[in-house]
Order: C-alpha cells, then structure tokens, then sequence
C-alpha cells in the first residue's frame, strides 16, 4: 500500500502515489536547478508543467485516478531531461555539471530569500516580458475553485471563522470580532438570541476541514500547483535538514511515541464498539459534497440514535412500572422479562442500520473527524451539545420538561420494583 | 563514434533553424513542433524544447500568443517576428550555400 499525494498541475488535480511524487518532484527541482540563471524559469517550469500533466492525463480511466510512480518516470522519460539552451557551454561539459549545479541549489534553497524568489516573485517579472497580464493567470494555473472549509490551523474553536475569512480574503481577526459582536447585538437588532452561535454550531458540523494542502489552497482560491507543492517540500527540508543534527533522536523518539499513542487509541476505539477508525494517509479521496453530506448526516445520526436510546428506556421503565407501553398492555401470560428482552433486540435490530450510516460518515469525514471523535476534546465537545440539547427540550417542550421533571421519581419506582423482586 | 554521435553538436546547432522553419510554415504550438520533428533525426523532447523556446523569445525570433483549446487548458501558439523571419531568411541562404559547398567539395 502506497501513500497517494495529490496536487494540482495547472488547475487539475493530479494523485501520485509516493515514489511517483518523489521522481516528479527531483525531475523539477532538476529543472530549478538548470534554469537557475534563466530569467524565464519560472515559466518555463509552468510550461513544463502543463506538459507533465497532458501526458498524465492519457493514464486515467473511469476507474484510475492515480497516477503510478512506473507511469510518471514513462512521463518524464518523455519529457527528457531540461536542458539549459545557452550556446556557449557544450554538451559533454553540461553533462558534467548537471550533479555539481543541482547539488549547488539543493544546497542554495535552505536559504529563505532563495525560497521566495522561486515562488510567486519571478511570475511577476516576466510578465513584462511576455504576454499580457490577464493571460499570464491562465500561465500559473487557473486558480483552484474556491471552497468553504473549516481551518483549523490556528483556529481558536472550530475553525470556522478561520475558514470564513480564507474564503472571504480577509484577516480572521475581522470575521471574530464581526462574529462577536453580532453574537452580543442580535438580540438588540434582531430580537431574536443564540442564532450566531447556533450558525457557528452548524456550521461546525456541516463544513468538512481543510486536512491537505490543496484543501488548505482551495480554502483560500489561490492557485496551487506542484512547483509550490516543490516550494513547500524544500523548505521542509530545509528545516528538517537544520534540525536533524541536533534533534534526530528527539524527532525520533517522538515519532515513536506518537505511533504507540496511535495503537493504542485504535485499539481503544475497538473496544468501545466505535469501529475501528479509518487508516489516516490512505483514506480514499472523497470530494467535497459527499463530505458536507455526511457533515450533515451525522448529527442527525446522532440525535435519531439519541432518540431511540431513549425510547427504549422509556419503553422498559413503563412495562416495568405499569407493565403498559403508551396504552398498549402486555398480554399477561407474557413474562416482562421477555417483553424487556424483546425490547433490547428490537432496539438493536433498528439500530444496526443507523450505525453503518454513522460509521460510512465517519469514513467519508476522513480521519482527523473519526479519530478525534474519540478524544477527550470530542467527548466534551459531544456532553456539551446534549447539554444544550437537554436545556433547550427543557425550556421549550413541555412534554420533554414533564418527563424530566418525572425521571427521579420513575427512577425510584424502578430501584423499589428492582429491590422488591430480589 | 556512430554517425549519430559525430553529428550531435550540428544537430544540436540546427535545432533553432528547424523550428524556425517550422514555426514560419504555420501557427504551432509545441506539442505540434515535437510532432513534426518526432519521425526525423531531429527528435527532441519537451525538456529541451521549452527552454529553447523561451531563449528563441528572449532574442525576439518567435512570439507567443495564448489560444483555448477544445480539450484541456489554453495553449500557446507560437509565430515567428519580423526579426525572426529575417534571421530565417539568412539562415536559408546560409544553409543552402553550406549545401552547396558540401556538395561542390568531392563527391
């Protein structure tokens, strides 16, 4: 089993698997590396691009999405290796200094100003140079459809407002303050109270998070493709080459106690009948609209699932106490132990379907949702939302309150009935 | 040394004058060049071709100018300048007295 790594070629999504993604990213950072004097590299590198991703095109089917690591280095082969066409040095002495050049700019790109300028700032320049301004977007690649997901870098709740200003391109700070203050004033403005935090709550529930860097790209709408992915990937190096002389075995260590911390949550999960949670990196790739569907799907699991529990509870307590189900007498030869044993099949029987659906959500919301939907944060998180539940079923539904109001004393009816039995 | 080998440096010289002569029969854009020059001793990659192309433009031989395609993301066609159509000139004259030369020269 191979990771998949997705990027985008010029306003495409492409999945590599792992090795494929590498010998793309060598091929380019090659390139880099032989243009590094061009002042044309980074179109060029676009055009490069473009033409890596017409060729992968020819491998999909209806049913092959990934581009193989096999397939990509056909693609490359074809490609043939970018050659630097300034006449004055000759080809037997480019051969020799393809290594010392790439070397050199591996060696260079650990430098941040390097980074940058390989980046956005080249594409800049040569539109002077070339053609005009509003083609040279289509030349970096059509910018990636805009979506609202939640971010949860840097979130400070749920990501939300996070989310909302990548998508409206404005500063988070904004979105919280507007956020709060509309929370503080609707009931001034609007007479009515708990809507902003009651949007915020859905909203949690309903946007899928941005967990890749073309999902995080596609938060905002900038334009993403492989030469950043490239840009991201070097400096990561970078900072991983500055810190493994002298954090390797922390780094390690660390590593080795986050897998053990991953075991044992998955074994945790097991046991507590929640299914085992979904592999984290090799989750197939499920678009955007089936992930706001099962968003949705699943606090609606969640309450018909709620609702059941309870009625099966109540249900129980009443053949215990008045040996009646809401008016439907239990015919007296029947044992209500029978009745009660009946109850609990019934209520799995019609909840097995209900936890397919809620498991297939999970599955569809990816791993960082279902993982941590075991965690500590979640499970607060969970109480917190049936607190409200409750308080609001107590506040505005008679009936609800009645049978609250009811619970102590059905409790104590059912301890007398339980203790009188033995 | 193969034949091949021998002539890699002339080939290699002549590339720019090819795809002068290409780019001045017809709009092209590269996947046309590399097409046209696949079945002849003059094959050349993508790897090779776009940073020429680039250089070609840079001395104002050939300009670009972008054009949506049916299947896929705009293209760019490719023609030659009047600077470029100038050098082709000389390079045609160039070529055929080389040719001539070659020729006259033994036999």
């Amino acid at each position: 089993m191979q990771k998949v790594v997705t990027i985008n070629l010029n306003g495409r999504a492409y999945q590599l698997d792992e090795n494929g993604y590498d010998a793309l990213r060598a091929y380019l950072d090659r390139a880099d590396a032989q243009l590094k004097d061009n002042p044309d590299r980074a179109e060029i590198i676009a055009d490069l691009e473009q033409a890596i991703a017409d060729k992968c095109r020819r491998y999909f089917t209806a049913t092959k999405t990934v581009v193989e690591a096999g397939e990509i280095a056909t693609v490359l082969e074809e490609m043939g290796p970018v050659v630097e066409s300034e006449p004055a040095v000759s080809d037997a002495e480019q051969q020799a200094t393809d290594g010392d050049r790439a070397a050199a700019a591996q060696g260079a790109t650990g430098t941040t100003t390097d980074s940058t300028t390989a980046g956005g700032s080249n594409t800049g320049d040569d539109a002077s140079s070339g053609a005009p301004e509003g083609d040279r977007a289509k030349d970096t690649g059509a910018p990636t459809p805009k979506r609202l997901y939640r971010v949860n870098e840097g979130a400070i709740f749920g990501g939300v407002c996070n989310g909302l200003a990548a998508y409206l391109n404005v500063d988070v700070t904004v979105v919280r303050v507007i956020f709060v203050v509309f929370t503080i004033a609707e009931s001034r403005i609007f007479h009515v109270s708990g809507l902003a935090p009651a949007v915020y709550l859905a909203l949690m529930f309903f946007l899928p998070s941005a967990s890749t860097s073309e999902e995080r790209a596609a938060a905002s709408g900038a334009p993403f493709n492989a030469r950043e992915v490239v840009e991201q990937a070097k400096k990561n190096y970078a900072t991983y080459r500055g810190t493994t002389l002298k954090g390797n075995w922390k780094a390690e260590k660390r590593e080795w106690r986050r897998l053990r911390r991953e075991a044992r949550r998955r074994r945790q999960m097991e046991r507590w009948g929640l299914g085992s949670p979904p592999p984290p990196a090799d989750a197939p790739y499920v678009d955007y609209g089936t992930r706001v569907r099962a968003g949705m799907l699943l606090p609606i699991l969640m309450l018909v699932r709620f609702a059941l529990f309870w009625t099966l509870l109540f249900s129980v307590i009443s053949v215990l106490t008045s040996g009646s189900i809401r008016g439907w007498r239990v015919p007296g030869d029947v044992p209500v132990w029978l009745i009660v044993l009946g109850l609990f099949a019934l209520y799995n029987f019609l909840s097995w379907p209900l936890r397919l659906a809620r498991r297939a959500s999970y599955h569809a919301l990816g791993s960082p949702w279902a993982v941590r939907s075991a965690g500590p944060a979640d499970g607060l998180m969970t109480g917190a939302f049936w607190i409200a539940v409750a308080w609001l079923a107590y506040n505005y539904v008679p009936q609800a309150r009645a049978v609250m109001q009811e619970l102590p004393r059905m409790l104590n009816d059912l301890w007398d009935k339980l203790t009188l039995m033995s | 040394m193969s034949v091949n080998e021998r002539f890699a440096a002339i080939r290699k010289g002549l590339l720019e004058f090819l795809i002068l002569r290409i780019v001045s029969a017809d709009k092209v854009y590269v996947a046309d060049i590399l097409q046209r020059l696949s079945a002849t001793e003059f094959a050349t990659q993508e790897g090779t071709l776009y940073p020429l192309l680039s250089k070609m433009r840079r001395e104002g031989l050939v300009d670009y100018e972008w054009q949506e395609s049916e299947a896929g993301p705009p293209r760019k066609y490719y023609r030659l300048t009047a600077k470029g159509k100038s050098q082709l000139a000389e390079l045609n004259d160039y070529w055929k007295d080389i040719n001539t030369t070659v020729n006259q020269l033994g036999r």
